[in-house]
């Protein structure tokens, strides 16, 4: 599988990521058929560098405008502070978007930040673990 | 009351495709109740075997958790919308897979 990203918006993440410094940032990308369109940028309310839960008026009103823009709620994405764009025990554990890319941005080198695109797949969407697939991403 | 109870994506097959649904009650628990009578499958994916709402299941009045509010027992007026949603988070931890 393969996400295609607009160059613009991969760099609107990127740049959202590094203002979040010192803590994680997170927001999602929606589109349409694995084409991102749009960047939706979600304060991280729990404020921490270890961990990301959006704010649930800004998560809401994003949902809202995905539907209403007949939109996929293609990535939801979180920056790695100090760590590889890998999920964590804590990103599969809550990983309940089977549908999603899980896009990570590590920032350990702030001038050269890597991003890498999963699908977490549970047999149960409750489960705590699940099987881990990279998705290609493509810059357009 | 009549509420609006807005379907998230993961959820619709259970829904026949729909983003939103209307649901009737006097409570978060009754509106729940109600539409799990007609949705018995969504009311599966929502619910653990105690009948308590699952920890990784986030009900929203408007757009306020309701587990800050009365949880299930938060009273609704007709109109308000309440989003259904699974949880969002995660992070960094030392462990990686």
């Amino acid at each position: 599988m393969k996400l295609t990203i607009p160059k613009n918006i991969y760099e609107q993440m990127i740049d959202h990521c590094r203002a979040g410094l010192p803590n994680e940032a997170c927001g999602f990308l929606a589109g349409r058929a694995g084409a991102v369109e749009r960047f939706i940028p979600l304060e991280n309310a729990a404020a921490s560098p270890v961990y990301y839960r959006p704010d649930d008026k800004q998560m809401i009103a994003a949902m809202r405008e995905i539907d209403d823009g007949d939109l996929e709620l293609s990535a939801i994405f979180h920056s790695h502070v100090a760590s590889a764009p890998r999920p964590s025990v804590t990103d599969i554990r809550e990983a309940h978007y089977p549908d999603s890319v899980y896009l990570i941005v590590s920032l350990v080198d702030l001038s050269n930040p890597e991003a890498r695109g999963w699908l977490i797949q549970k047999e149960d969407w409750r489960d705590e673990s699940g099987q881990v697939e990279e998705v290609e991403l493509v810059l357009s | 009351m009549a509420v609006e109870v807005r379907i998230p994506a993961v959820f619709r097959k259970h829904v026949g495709g729909e983003r939103a649904i209307e649901s009737q009650g006097g409570t978060i628990k009754d509106v729940l109740d109600k539409m799990g009578a007609v949705y018995p499958q969504l009311r599966e994916e929502l619910f653990g075997d105690a009948g308590d709402l699952h920890r990784f299941v986030n009900v929203y009045l408007n757009d306020e958790d309701v587990r800050f509010l009365e949880g299930l027992d938060t009273k609704v007026d007709e109109g308000d919308v309440v989003s259904i949603l699974p949880a969002v988070a995660g992070g960094t931890e030392a462990r990686k897979v």
